[in-house]
Parts: C-alpha cells; sequence; structure tokens
C-alpha cells in the first residue's frame, strides 16, 4: 500500500512539474512580440515596405497641384489643412501637404555636403509671394514625408528616437531613388516635373521647401 | 507518508505558482483604474527653478482645481529616488491620478507600474519613458522635431560655416541625448561646422555662465553656440555680453519668455518652443476624462510638435504659448 501510495505521488509530482515547464512557452528571437503585445518597429523596415508597396499609389492619389493649393489657401494654409493636408498631431500641430507641379529651374544649387534645393518657376505661382524650392539634399529639413502619410504613427514606435528614425529613413530613400538617379541634370533652365511633401514653416510660410518622392526632367 | 504530502503540497504549490504567474503575465486589455479614492491629483514635476516646469506645474494645477479636484504639486528635482518616494506618498494619499514629468525614462517605470498596481492612472508630461501600457497617457513634446528645427535655421545663421560650441543639459535626462542628436544630425552634415568644446552645464543658467566664460577665453573665434535648453542659452548670452562679444549666433529649445527677450534683443538667434501649457492641460483633462469614463479617446502616446522661433514671431510668444 505504502508503495502504491508513494507512486501515486510520485506521479502528481511528475504531473506537476510538466504542468510548469510544459507549459512555458518557448518564444524564438525577435518574435517577442507575438506574446507581449509590444511590437517594435525597424524603422528602416517600415519605410522600406510602405516605398516597395505603397508609396506609388499613397503620394499619387493624396498630391494637389501646388498652385491650385497655394491659389486656395490664399495665403493660409491652415485654412486647407482638412481638405488636402495633414495635421502631425491629429488636429494641430505641424500642418504637411503632398503636392505635384512641373517647372523651370531658375536656380540649382546643387551640392555633396549640406542642404541643396532648386528653385522653381512654376505656372500659375507668382513667384513675388510664394517660393517653390525643391529640397535636394543631402541634408533634408523638416520630417515633411513622414509627416504627411497617415499609415505610419508614432504610438506604434518605442520613443522619440526610434520614430526621429523613420524621417531620416525616408530622406535616405530620396536621397538615393529619387534625387541621385537625376542630379547631373538638376541645372538651371531645365524643366522638372515633380511629387512631394512639404511642411508649413513656422519662420515663412510663404516658402515651400518640398521633400520629391518623385523627380523627373523632362526637358 | 511524509514524503507522499511532502510530493503531494509541492505539486499543488507548484501548480498555484505557475497558475499565478500566467495569470500575471497573460493579462491582456488593459484594466480601468478608478483612482485610489480620494480627491486628489498629484502634480510631479522637476523643480520649478526652470520656468518651463514651472509653466507646465502652474497650469496643471490651475485645470485640475477648475475641474474640482484637490491638488498636490511637489517637485522631484530630477532625483528617482525622491520620485519614487512621491509616487509612494500619492499612492497612500489615495489620489485620484498622478501627472508627472518624470526623472528619467527607465527609472520611472517601476514608479508608475506601482501606481498602476494601487489603481492609480499616472498622466505622463514633456518626457516619454521606455515602456508603454502602465501610463494612460504619455503627452511628450517633439523635442527631436524642435532640436532639429532650431539646428536648420542655425547652420543658415551661421552661413553654414565656423567655430561653434555646445552646452549639453543634465545627463540623466533623455531630452538632452534627444536635443543633442538632432542638433548634431543636421549640423554635422556641413563639413565646415566645427564643434570647438562640448560642455554640460545640467540645464542650470549659473552654471552655463561659467562653462561659456571658459569657453570664449580658449576659442576666440567662437561663431556659435548651441544650448540644450534656455536656461543655458540665457547664461551664455550673458557670458558673451559681459565679454564684450558680438555676433555669436545662439540656438536652444524651450521658448521660455527670457529667449523671446534675447532674441528680439538680437542676442540669440533662435529656439524651439515646447508648449507646456497646452502639454499640462491636456493631461489634465484627459486624466479627468478617463476617470469619469474609463477612456481618454486617445491613444498612449501622444506627440505634441514645437514651434521654431525667431525674430519673425517672437513677439507672439509669452509663457510657452503663441497668440494667434
Amino acid at each position: 500500500m505504502a508503495n502504491k501510495k508513494l507512486i501515486a505521488s510520485g506521479v502528481v509530482a511528475a504531473l506537476a512539474l510538466v504542468y510548469v515547464f510544459g507549459s512555458a512557452t518557448y518564444v524564438p528571437e525577435g518574435k517577442e512580440a507575438e506574446l507581449t503585445g509590444q511590437v517594435q518597429f525597424d524603422s528602416d523596415q517600415v519605410v522600406q515596405d510602405f516605398w516597395s508597396k505603397k508609396a506609388g499609389d499613397y503620394f499619387s492619389s493624396k498630391a494637389v497641384g501646388t498652385a491650385t493649393l497655394i491659389k486656395e489657401a490664399n495665403g493660409d494654409f491652415t485654412s486647407v489643412a482638412k481638405k488636402y493636408g495633414r495635421y502631425s498631431m491629429g488636429e494641430s500641430g505641424a500642418l504637411s501637404f503632398i503636392v505635384k507641379g512641373s517647372g523651370v529651374i531658375k536656380k540649382a544649387r546643387v551640392r555633396d555636403k549640406g542642404s541643396g534645393y532648386l528653385e522653381l518657376e512654376e505656372p500659375g505661382v507668382d513667384s513675388s509671394s510664394n517660393t517653390i524650392r525643391i529640397q535636394i539634399g543631402p541634408v533634408y529639413k523638416g520630417m515633411a514625408v513622414r509627416d504627411s502619410i497617415s499609415l505610419i504613427n508614432y504610438a506604434d514606435f518605442k520613443n522619440q528616437e526610434q520614430w526621429a528614425a523613420v524621417s531620416v529613413a525616408f530622406f535616405n530613400l530620396v536621397s538615393k531613388e529619387v534625387v541621385a538617379p537625376v542630379k547631373a541634370s538638376l541645372k538651371e533652365g531645365a524643366r522638372v516635373e515633380y511629387t512631394g511633401c512639404f511642411t508649413v514653416s513656422d519662420i515663412d510660410p510663404s516658402r515651400l521647401e518640398i521633400v520629391p518622392v518623385s523627380l523627373k526632367v523632362t526637358e | 507518508m511524509k514524503l507522499n504530502k511532502f510530493c503531494a503540497l509541492s505539486a499543488i504549490a507548484l501548480a498555484a505558482a505557475t497558475f499565478s504567474a500566467s495569470a500575471a503575465f497573460g493579462a491582456d486589455a488593459p484594466k480601468r483604474l478608478t483612482g485610489g479614492g480620494s480627491n486628489i491629483i498629484y502634480v510631479i514635476t522637476p523643480s520649478h527653478s526652470n520656468p518651463f516646469f514651472k509653466t507646465e506645474a502652474e497650469v496643471a494645477v490651475a485645470t485640475a482645481k477648475k475641474l474640482g479636484y484637490d491638488v498636490k504639486a511637489v517637485s522631484h528635482d530630477d532625483s528617482p529616488v525622491k520620485q519614487s518616494e512621491l509616487f509612494e506618498t500619492a499612492i497612500s494619499d489615495k489620489a485620484a491620478a498622478i501627472i508627472c514629468d518624470n526623472a528619467g525614462a527607465d527609472a520611472t517605470v517601476a514608479a508608475v507600474k506601482r501606481a498602476y498596481d494601487n489603481n492609480i492612472p499616472t498622466f505622463l508630461i514633456d518626457r516619454e519613458i521606455n515602456e508603454q501600457g502602465i501610463a494612460i497617457s504619455q503627452i511628450v513634446a517633439n523635442n527631436y522635431q524642435g532640436a532639429k528645427g532650431a539646428a536648420e535655421v542655425f547652420v543658415e545663421a551661421m552661413d553654414e560655416e565656423g567655430e561653434y560650441a555646445e552646452l549639453y543639459g543634465l545627463d540623466s535626462d533623455t531630452n538632452a541625448k534627444t536635443r543633442s542628436t538632432a542638433f548634431h544630425e543636421v549640423i554635422d552634415q556641413y563639413p565646415d561646422m566645427k564643434m570647438v568644446s562640448k560642455q554640460t552645464a545640467n540645464w542650470d543658467q549659473n552654471l552655463a555662465y561659467q562653462k561659456m566664460e571658459t569657453i570664449l577665453n580658449a576659442h576666440p573665434n567662437l561663431k556659435g553656440v548651441i544650448s540644450g535648453n534656455d536656461n543655458m542659452a540665457v547664461g551664455a548670452a550673458a557670458a558673451i555680453k559681459a565679454a564684450g562679444k558680438k555676433n555669436i549666433r545662439i540656438i536652444a529649445v524651450d521658448g521660455s519668455n527670457d529667449a523671446r527677450d534675447e532674441i528680439l534683443a538680437g542676442t540669440m538667434t533662435a529656439t524651439a518652443m515646447q508648449p507646456a501649457a497646452l502639454i499640462a492641460q491636456t493631461a489634465v483633462e484627459q486624466a479627468d476624462k478617463y476617470l469619469k469614463t474609463g477612456s481618454t479617446g486617445k491613444s498612449e502616446k501622444q506627440l505634441i510638435d514645437c514651434t521654431i522661433i525667431t525674430k519673425a514671431n517672437a513677439k507672439k510668444l509669452n509663457n510657452f504659448a503663441l497668440s494667434k
């Protein structure tokens, strides 16, 4: 009897051990998020995925003509925020727009370091009241590309540094895939066609510093 | 028999232990926190000697009082230990909610978790923590965007060349690193911009004055200063004036009235205004809404953009807010 009891207790103890260790979940490296619910995005990967799968359709479907936007805004971009723009914080914060247009380069500041730009003469835009600049890097001002896209949100990232890295990753792609292929042809007098993003400047709202997501030299 | 009992008890104990462990870690749905039971809102911030923290604390207190709460406003002086004690006090006071500008992104996690475990919701302002799911809101100023914008103005004002110095904030504050990183992300891409000195001045005006005196002696050709906050920038501007130097460009982050006056006087070039008043007010309003309805209606992490202040718009700046 005593032996039977001993065996029975042994079985209970063994089952308990199986329960303890058998119920532990093996989590492969990189899959922790599925268990904890804390998804940590890789900035480069998020941006690369968006760029290769969604960017083309997204930007072309949302872009408004630069001349149309300036005309409708009539000096106050907040008046057309709802119709065309995106605020960084829902209903306030930095206001960004996705725009498209074409024009002749009247000033080209093409550089290997620092912030370069193309100043455009664009039909339908009065250059005495608005300046159109296409940023061509390698330093890009602001965070316009990231902040124009409603599909990528700050809440999905761990902190501001990761969030800032998303913007940097976009600019790296712009440098490599948008500007570099046409850089040699960006000369004064050339005509360019662009789609791009800009954030309304706190200091000088009449100057549009557009980061191109598509840039073609047409003649 | 003794052995049998031991085995059976061990099995039960082990089973109970694993059950409670899996219950603790398997909690997916956010728990609704209803407050500790009193009507007190705790406002915990860094020292009010910095006008930024003073403003956010004052606005939080005023908003909470207006909404019918009793308020206790205290300072952790950027000490995680003191902050932890203040959280304990809030817990024993059965606080309804805690509004906190915290003393460290990692060091604060445990304190907020303790409040959470005691049914007290925490609403973080200005600085974020490195964990989600334990604070109800993290309403933070976008330091990165603000510092980057200020650095862009700086590079233009420097004509993209020349010697400059950096005044760095308090090491334990993630904002010090975030702002410095953002400054350098812009400036370091200009090969003719040369940083000749980087000094820690702990966000402090007097210390910045002393450090600036030394820097000016060692680098007579200094053309610019980048500062982690307005306090240090104002200290630097005073040292520059005292040394009889002119045309040294200074940029910072914060948006205080002191910095505004320096910008209007031409002794500072730019700052990035963090909307302290808006952040504090929003946090208290969300705390009130959460206590009443169980939801703020917003995601936990909320980023509030800074506004770049130069001579062009400085006149509109008052107490960390811009008039229309």
